[in-house]
């Protein structure tokens, strides 16, 4: 029906151009604006329809390449079907190699290439096909590509190659809107090379230059964050938290059996398992929404900010329930006792079963992908997954934290009760933007901070947690500032730490 | 016999003499068609006509004398002669000057033909025509040696018919004497010929009443005498100067100039205090009328004299004996930078300091020239006035040309030359000056000015031409910048794009503007004004915004900078500055860059708890000119700091390595290299210090490929620790060095 509607959009609009004299070159640049402006209008459908007009009926236009541009976008940005969106791009560099938009395509095949990556082993190809686009002189993809360039560099660790190509955007392209992200991206960098004073620096120079844009915000977390942890150490000064006596939430009965507390860029989340409810604050603590869930267990936040809930038989992702079920001698065995649930950049679903003790992986579909990492029986307290895709399990038995690579390659192994830490019981883990982990001791009511590369950073005590503010913690998150978001289960209350 | 008169003058009316009919009479068939056809050629023509008239009679006239040569034909001669007589008489007839070569033929060919006639005994003929020349120059005379004194004497006897004689003498002499029109000499004069019959003499001499006889009768081979005393009119003085090469000027005329030497019979006559030598010699002013006068002595570097001057009486006045007064002015000329050449009136004078002594009151024009630019004005100077000028030496910038691509009104063109001039005026950073287009095409020469700009510039131009035809224009025009305009194919907005050009430059800057909007052209003229800014204000803090303090926070504190001076410490917040609450560092930030070098600026600061208020004495930062910015115009910074290298020493080495930046910027590393940064040495402190010059001499050498040698230089950089690069709290060299040092080695 579709392609029916097409074929007759596009003979009518051929008879159209036919009618009023218009050159092929008029019409097909009418076109495109036309499917721009439905673009921005989110009408997606009609969008998609002038720009196949114009691929289909006026290849040889010279509008051609910029639709089949914005049609391989459109499949990268909207549908997120990178088969498509690469099929698309493939042809502008087949039949239009010296267009305009050449250079355009290959950075999307390089977006293409980063964003369906998990693995980091085709980042090299995304890299590839981010520098093709200097081989077309003085295109305004330029500052793009070395954004990204910078962006797959520092995804695959390459931190000092990674700020060379930030700065390359920052020096050569001081104007560009990709700038901001620049430093922003040079401050991560610095973050993961341990020089936070010189990530500082860049931070704060995102503000300087840019201080009305969205990364002058993102800047301000990070300065936070990272003046919480060094800065304040520069000083002589302990890391000390200050309980926030405006977060308190008010509520008609207490919280009660909470069992996991998330920070997200919309606000806090609470699960309270008896209630059989999740619960969402705002940054002053006024509840914002609640709701019902069935039999929960669990609660993450994925990379896109969604709340992931382990519900005893399911997952419910965006709203949406999902089952899981494992091959089985007689036949698909469905998950019932799921307890903790993690989502990818991509989709997989990471989901511990009590029953297999297993930590399994299901692809978007809902298709088993194979145990992670691998068969071995696991007690897991909690699961967590780092901004690159590793994920950090913290085990009920030993309590220690696992770092496990996407591949399940062991990346670390923090030992909680041991070293000069010595965690009584973790019982939760967090990840700041940072990559910094987090790991609740909820005996002490203490809390160890591990920077990205998991190293001993510092051991926030029950003092410095807000002067004694803790006295039985058992869950917490950290949001993107560096505060802490601790459930305290003798006081029953959800404490901001800052 | 002769007639001597004495007697004044009156008025005889006025007879003149009759033609001959002979004229008449003797005018052809062919001679009246060849008058007519002469007589309807137009007045422009007759000149080419009369070339050709002139050298088409030659030629007959020499092809008469050979017949007239030859005894046996000298007959025909006759009608020959007679044809080239006839058609210059047509010409004569027709009207309008007859030029005197021709007439110089017809007095050849009627005395040959007269001659001829007489040969053959056709006395009557040969007497016409020697009348016919009498008449028309009462002293023709035949040549006796040549021709038989028959001849001369028949010649003679027809002269004694039509001709008399007159003398005049006259007291004063000197008078011009004319007769029936005619000049005849200037007084006193032998006796001339003048034709017989009744002749109108006139006899003038300026400053006496002039003598008019209407009905003097000139008898054949008599001589007329008269001996006139003349009535004087009018008054006579002299004027003698010191000195000589006075302009004499009489009720607003120039008469003439005082010149000479004063004649030594009359030194004894001039007063003791006046040193003859220096005395001119008189200056007649003959013929001053009766009346008052007013009279002017003028000469340049002296004080004009103004007198007035009655000549009651028609006589010689006594000399007025004049010494001009000196009007000089003396005029100090200094420059910045010193040991230009000082040009007054176009006259080079010497180089500054300049102490010109003796300059002539008056008007003149100053320039003072440097290689970096010059100082032009426009001064008066007063008679004993002395006059100081402290010259800054400016940049010129010449204004080319506006191009305008096809289709573009010329009325709209011209209209935007004008409003350029005219907001081009108000630049008061640089001289301006508007050149021929022409001229400025003739010296860059090939694609003409338009190949200036990159985008007109002919594709097979090769890449230095743009430099080397602004270092041609540069050298030609003594100026230091250059500025067209291109105005593309209109539409609906009326756009120029202005490029502005530094002379050695590579490429241009380029302006665009809507000339329509009547901000666009003062804004640019004021974005050309800025001062290219080598510091900028500095107090050594780093701060950082956090979400635990309402302040900015202090990172780091330059040790020694002022904020360190002023006892800030790391871990302060800052709460105020200036007494304003201050929220982000970048209000921080602001605030001091609004601040002047040595200002004094309060800081409230928060530490442990506890608020303090510091003063802190604003210091300098060197700053570097913003890379890779888009509308910063770098052509316009090289011309400010080539020029501030030479007039600010102390800042030649920061202005010298910012040259080099704008030349890298424009993307010439050559020019960055070879020129400017091998010359530039700054300390080696912290900041913007001999380690940012490092580091940018590698980038350069990185450039152009020559990795080895940046490689090394970037080595050397990274021993300078505390280097940074766009101000002292810009980014360390360190880490940049060790990055391309990375790049380096791919």
């Amino acid at each position: 029906m579709r392609k029916r509607v097409f074929a007759i959009a596009v003979i009518v609009a051929l008879l159209a151009s036919l009618s009023q004299g218009q050159a092929p070159s008029d019409l097909a640049r009418q076109h495109l604006e036309s499917g721009i402006q439905f673009y921005e209008q989110q009408r997606y459908n009609q969008a998609l329809n002038d720009f196949q007009i114009i691929v289909t009926s006026m290849a040889t236009s010279e509008y051609a390449d910029d639709a089949l541009l914005r049609i391989g976008r459109y499949y990268l940005d909207v549908e997120e079907d990178f088969a498509k969106a690469k099929d698309n791009l493939d042809i502008i560099l087949r039949s239009y190699p010296t267009s305009d938009s050449a250079p355009g395509a290959y950075y999307y095949l390089g977006e293409v290439t980063y964003r369906s990556d998990r693995t980091g082993k085709t980042l090299d190809d995304a890299v590839a096909n981010y520098q093709r686009v200097f081989l077309y002189p003085d295109n305004p993809w330029i500052p793009a590509a070395l954004y990204s360039t910078g962006t797959a560099l520092e995804r695959q660790g390459k931190f000092q190659e990674a700020v060379d190509a930030y700065f390359q955007v920052i020096v050569d392209h001081p104007r560009s809107e990709w700038t901001a992200g620049a430093r922003l991206g040079v401050g991560r960098s610095f973050v993961r090379q341990g020089d936070p004073v010189e990530a500082m620096t860049q931070f704060q120079e995102a503000r300087n230059t840019h201080p009305d844009s969205r990364e002058a915000e993102s800047a301000l977390d990070w300065l936070t964050l990272l003046f919480r942890l060094y800065g304040t150490r520069m000083l002589g000064q302990n890391v000390t938290f200050r309980r926030d006596p405006g977060f308190n939430p008010v509520l008609k009965e207490k919280l009660d059996d909470v069992v996991a507390v998330r920070a997200s860029a919309s606000g806090i989340h609470v699960l309270e398992r008896d209630k059989k409810r999740v619960m969402t604050f705002d940054r002053q603590g006024k509840l914002a929404s609640s709701q019902q869930a069935v039999e929960p267990y669990g609660l993450s936040v994925d990379a896109r900010g969604e709340l992931v809930v382990a519900n005893e038989r399911a997952v419910t992702v965006e709203g949406k329930p999902v089952t899981f079920a494992v091959p089985s001698e007689k036949g698909p065995k469905p998950l019932e006792k799921i307890r903790l649930a993690v989502r990818d950049r991509l989709g997989d679903i990471y989901v511990y079963d009590e029953n297999e003790k297993k930590l399994l992986r299901f692809n978007p579909s809902g298709d088993l992908v194979g145990p992670f990492p691998d068969s071995t029986p696991r007690e897991i307290l909690r699961v967590e997954m780092d901004p690159v895709g590793n994920l950090l399990l913290l085990d009920k038995r030993d309590r220690d934290v696992n770092v496990l690579s996407p591949e399940g390659r062991a990346i670390a192994r923090i030992q909680t009760q041991k070293g000069q830490w010595g965690l009584k019981k973790a019982v939760d883990i967090a990840l700041d933007p940072a990559g910094y982990l987090y790991i609740l001791d909820e005996e002490e009511a203490k809390v160890a901070v591990f920077d990205a590369s998991y190293q001993f950073v510092t051991l926030l005590t029950q003092q410095s947690l807000g002067g004694g503010a803790l006295t039985k913690p058992v869950t917490l998150d950290v949001d993107a500032s560096g505060d802490l978001y601790v459930y305290d289960e003798k006081e029953k209350a959800i404490v901001h730490l800052k | 016999m002769s007639t001597t008169r004495k007697r004044k003058p009156s008025f005889i009316s006025n007879k003149g003499l009759v033609p001959p009919k002979r004229y008449a009479r003797r005018r052809t068939l062919r001679s009246r068609s060849l008058a007519v056809a002469l007589a309807l050629a137009s007045a422009l023509a007759a000149s080419a006509q009369d070339d050709e008239l002139l050298l088409r009679l030659s030629q007959q006239l020499t092809e008469a004398k050979v017949l007239f040569e030859d005894p046996q034909r000298q007959s025909q001669s006759i009608d020959f002669l007679g044809r080239i007589v006839d058609e210059i008489e047509e010409r004569r007839r027709s009207g309008g000057e007859v030029p005197p070569e021709i007439l110089d033929l017809q007095h050849q060919a009627l005395e040959l033909r007269a001659r001829a006639f007489f040969d053959a005994g056709q006395l009557q003929g040969a007497g016409d025509d020697f009348r016919h020349l009498l008449l028309d120059n009462p002293r023709y005379a035949l040549n006796p040696e040549s021709l038989s004194p028959k001849i001369v004497d028949f010649f003679e006897d027809q002269k004694k018919q039509l001709i008399g004689y007159i003398a005049v003498t006259t007291d004063p002499a000197g008078a011009r004497v004319s007769v029936n029109g005619n000049f005849v000499g200037i007084t006193n004069f032998f006796p001339v010929e003048v034709h017989t019959g009744l002749a109108r003499i006139e006899i003038t001499l300026e400053g006496y009443q002039g003598y008019v006889d209407d009905n003097l009768r000139i008898e054949p081979g008599e001589i007329n005498t008269l001996d006139l005393v003349l009535t004087r009119t009018s008054a006579r003085l002299p004027i003698i100067t010191d000195p000589p090469g006075v302009e004499v000027v009489v009720d607003g005329q120039v008469v003439g100039v005082t010149s000479g030497t004063l004649p030594p019979d009359l030194r004894s006559f001039m007063p003791p205090d006046l040193d003859p030598s220096r005395l001119s010699s008189p200056f007649e002013l003959m013929s001053l009328p009766l009346g008052q006068h007013h009279i002017e002595l003028r000469l340049k570097c002296y004080e004009t004299l103004r007198f007035p001057f009655r000549a009651d009486e028609p006589r010689d006045y006594t000399a007025q004996i004049v010494k001009l007064n000196d009007s000089i002015g003396r005029v100090s000329v200094t420059s910045n930078p010193s040991d230009a050449r000082v040009f007054l009136d176009g006259e080079f004078k010497g180089n500054t300091p300049l102490e010109l002594n003796r300059v002539c009151s008056g008007d003149h024009r100053l320039e003072v020239k440097h290689p970096t630019g010059k100082y032009v004005e426009d001064i008066s100077v007063g008679a004993d006035e002395s006059l100081s000028f402290e010259c800054p030496i400016r940049p010129t910038l010449a204004v080319v040309d506006l191009i305008a691509d096809d289709g573009v009104p010329a009325r709209d063109l011209e209209d935007m030359r004008q409003k350029l001039t005219a907001e081009l005026r108000n630049l008061s950073v640089m001289n301006v000056v508007f050149p021929d287009a022409d001229a400025v095409n003739r010296i860059i020469g090939g694609g003409g000015a338009r190949s200036l700009v990159p985008a007109l510039a002919p594709p097979t131009a090769p890449p230095e031409h743009i430099r080397e035809a602004s270092e041609k224009l540069g050298k030609a025009l003594e100026v230091e910048a250059i500025l067209l305009g291109h105005v593309p194919a209109q539409r609906l907005t009326k756009d120029v794009v202005l490029h502005f050009l530094a002379v050695g430059s590579p490429a241009p800057d380029r302006y665009a503007l809507n000339y329509l909007d009547r901000d666009a052209l003062p804004a640019f003229v004021e974005k050309l004004s800025m001062p290219t800014k080598l510091h900028g204000s500095w107090i050594g803090l780093t701060t950082v915004d956090t979400r635990l303090t309402e302040g900015p926070i202090v990172l780091a504190v330059d040790s020694g900078g002022p904020a360190a001076k002023a006892g800030a410490q790391m871990g302060d917040v800052v709460q105020s500055v200036a007494g304003a609450p201050v929220t982000k560092a970048v209000d921080l930030l602001r605030a001091v860059r609004g601040m002047e070098p040595g200002a004094s600026l309060s800081l409230t600061l928060v530490r442990g708890g506890a608020t303090e208020t510091v003063s802190v004495t604003v210091g300098t930062t060197p700053l570097e000119i913003p890379l890779n910015e888009d509308g910063f115009l770098y052509n316009k910074a090289i011309v400010d700091l080539r020029h501030r290298m030479v007039v600010e020493p102390a800042v030649a080495g920061l202005a010298g390595l910012n040259v080099a930046l704008c030349y890298m910027q424009l993307g010439d590393y050559e020019t960055a290299l070879k020129e400017y940064l091998p010359q530039v040495t700054l300390a080696e402190t912290t900041g913007i210090s001999q380690g940012t010059v490092l580091y940018y001499t590698a980038l350069a050498y990185l450039r152009l490929g020559e990795r080895a040698e940046a490689a090394r230089i970037f080595q050397q950089a990274l021993a300078f620790e505390g280097a940074t690069i766009q101000s002292n709290d810009g980014p360390r060299v360190v880490p940049l060095a060790q990055r391309r040092l990375r790049e380096a080695g791919r």
